[in-house]
Order: C-alpha cells, then sequence, then structure tokens
C-alpha cells in the first residue's frame, strides 16, 4: 500500500514537473518553432504564476513576431485563436491578472473581435492603471485598432497616455511620436491639458527634445 | 490503295506531331522550370550578392512554386518560411543588402493568394529596407503585472 501510494506520489509529481517545465522550454525556442507549435495546438498554462507568465510571453512574442504576422489565414487564424484560449483559461483561474487580460486583448484583435479587444483592454488598464511597461504595449495595440475600440476603451487608452506621460521613460515615447505622428498630436494634446502643470512642462520638453533628435 | 494509305498514315502523323508539339508546349513550362529552394533565395540574397543574380533567383522561385503542384494554402506557407528566412538577420546588413532583400520580399509575396498575409509581407519589405525591422517582442522581458 505504501509503495502504491509511493510510485503515485512519484508519477504525479513527474506530471507536474513536465506541466511546469514545458512553457520554460517552450519559450526558449526560436520564433519559428515556437510559432509553429503555438499554431499546431493550444498551449497549456502551469500552475505557478511564473509558468503562466512564460507561456502568455510565448504567446506575445508569437503574435506579434514578423513570422507571426505574415503566416497565411489558416495558421494566423490558428495561432490567435490558441492563444486566445490560453489568456480566457488565465484570466478565468486568475482575473486579476492584467497582462492575460492584454494578451487576450491581442489575440481578439488578431482574431478581428473588437469587441473582446475593447472589453479586455479596458480590464487590464483597471487592473493595472500604474505598470508603464504594460500601459506602453497596451497603448501600442489601442493605437493599432482606434478605429476599432468603443468610446469606454478609449477613454481607458487616453488614462494609459495620461500615466505614460507622467512617467519617464513612456514619456520620452510620447514626445518622440508627438513629432512623428501628426494624427496624434490633437490627442495627446488635450489628454496633456488635464495633467498638472508641472506634467505639463514636462512633456513640452520631451517634444522639445525629440524636435531637436 | 496503297498510296491512299500512305497519305493517311502521314495525316495521322502530322495531325499527331502537331497534337504532340502543342501537348509539349503545355508541359514544357513545368518540366523546365528549374528546381529553387528557400536556401537558394537566402544564399543569392540575404548574403550580400549582387541585385540581380537575387532578383533571378526570387523570379524562378516564384515560377517553381506555381508550377511546383503544391495547394495554394501550402504555396502561403511556404511563401511566409521563405520571408522569414530572408528577413530573419536582415537588421545587421547594411542599407544595400537590406534594399536587395526587401525588394526579395516583395517579389516573393507575389506568389502567395491571401491578400492579408500580402499585406503584411508588404509591411515587413518596408521595415527591412527602413532598416527599422525587429524580430523581437516589445514584452519578452515583462514583468507580471498582476497583483494577485
Amino acid at each position: 500500500m505504501l509503495l502504491a501510494t509511493s510510485v503515485w506520489g512519484c508519477a504525479l509529481s513527474g506530471a507536474a514537473l513536465v506541466l511546469e517545465a514545458r512553457p520554460f522550454f517552450a519559450t526558449a525556442e526560436d520564433i519559428e518553432t515556437l510559432t509553429d507549435r503555438l499554431v499546431a495546438q493550444p498551449i497549456v498554462a502551469g500552475w505557478s504564476l511564473d509558468a503562466e507568465r512564460q507561456v502568455l510571453n510565448a504567446c506575445v512574442r508569437a503574435m506579434k513576431s514578423a513570422y507571426g504576422r505574415i503566416l497565411p489565414r489558416p495558421e494566423r487564424g490558428n495561432l490567435t485563436s490558441h492563444c486566445l484560449e490560453l489568456a480566457e483559461q488565465v484570466v478565468a483561474n486568475n482575473p486579476s491578472s492584467a497582462y492575460a487580460w492584454y494578451v487576450e486583448a491581442l489575440a481578439a484583435a488578431g482574431d478581428g473581435n473588437f469587441t473582446l479587444l475593447s472589453d479586455a483592454l479596458m480590464r487590464s488598464e483597471q487592473l493595472a492603471p500604474n505598470e508603464e511597461w504594460l500601459g506602453t504595449v497596451r497603448d501600442e495595440l489601442a493605437e493599432a485598432n482606434l478605429d476599432h475600440l468603443t468610446p469606454d476603451a478609449r477613454a481607458a487608452n487616453d488614462r494609459d497616455l495620461a500615466m505614460l506621460v507622467s512617467s519617464m521613460t513612456g514619456l520620452a515615447a510620447i514626445g518622440a511620436r508627438y513629432i512623428r505622428d501628426p494624427d496624434f498630436r490633437e490627442r495627446i494634446k488635450e489628454i496633456v491639458e488635464q495633467l498638472p502643470a508641472a506634467d505639463q512642462r514636462r512633456f513640452i520638453g520631451a517634444v522639445s527634445r525629440a524636435a531637436h533628435g | 490503295m496503297k498510296c491512299q494509305f500512305l497519305v493517311s498514315i502521314l495525316a495521322i502523323a502530322m495531325i499527331l506531331g502537331g497534337d504532340l508539339t502543342a501537348v509539349q508546349a503545355a508541359v514544357t513550362p513545368a518540366t523546365q522550370v528549374q528546381v529553387v529552394t528557400q536556401a537558394d533565395v537566402v544564399s543569392a540574397c540575404a548574403k550580400g550578392g549582387n541585385a540581380q543574380g537575387c532578383q533571378d533567383i526570387v523570379k524562378a522561385f516564384v515560377a517553381y512554386l506555381k508550377v511546383s503542384g503544391m495547394t495554394a494554402d501550402q504555396i502561403n506557407k511556404v511563401v511566409a518560411e521563405a520571408v522569414q528566412a530572408l528577413v530573419k538577420n536582415s537588421a545587421s546588413l547594411p542599407p544595400d543588402v537590406r534594399a536587395v532583400v526587401a525588394e526579395a520580399v516583395n517579389v516573393v509575396a507575389t506568389a502567395s493568394s491571401d491578400t492579408q498575409q500580402i499585406a503584411a509581407i508588404r509591411e515587413v519589405a518596408t521595415t527591412v529596407a527602413n532598416g527599422s525591422f525587429s524580430e523581437s517582442s516589445s514584452v519578452s522581458s515583462g514583468k507580471p503585472a498582476s497583483p494577485g
């Protein structure tokens, strides 16, 4: 009886080890192998938060890669739907994961599901309004799909932009974008006008630095 | 009678000859197209070869794909793999070679039947040409944002 329990325990431990280790091996692959694997079959989230983050990273890496974007329609569809399944699985277990909501938004955009894109972007912003790196990638995604966002999702994107203007690295990127993208200027001007005077001065400084290269 | 027979044979031979020529003409492009692999394309274009040599190989590659007997979906997948192989290390190339690679990528795209794929490939070609192509994801080093 004791022996059977030990064997059963070892088997369970081995299975857990394989499940946990798989995402780490997956993320170490080159982009083509990783993407083709995600196209071929859904990826399973591990049990730990770290394993969960690794598989979400794998999906983001594949969906945002040049190879992921130039795949033909059937493969691209499989990639986004498998990543959407993964993100849904993670948010079902951990609804406070702002990163998982972002991955869901990214996959929804690839799937052309703009209602879900808006909803997931908003949830991610609500859960992590001050995470600069996450605000940056959310803004990138929102910007690429601006015409498809609901008014509430656009408002969430405005809050991300305000947060980025108030940050150090985000400010430089926004200043550069102000110079580069004329369509962006009016929008960011309206957002900055609502910020404290000190942030407004920092923004003008960033735009000036970007303008002078 | 004998003469009539010979004339008939000659007529049949001419008809057959004509038909064979026609059949041969139809088959020739498939049988005479040179087999060009993805490795040939990368070797000719992404390793500093001359622009004309690259163009010739890429055009031959596209011509080969069209007569290869593959389905449209299979060709589209090969196109994606070929473009990826071409652009993968393009960031480290000098501008003149990047321009050659970008042009090659645009030619490879013509073999695809997927309009979205073609558009995505053209975007990639533009980033290769202007030196802003990057394969790495901007969030690969991201920390978990979840408080829970």
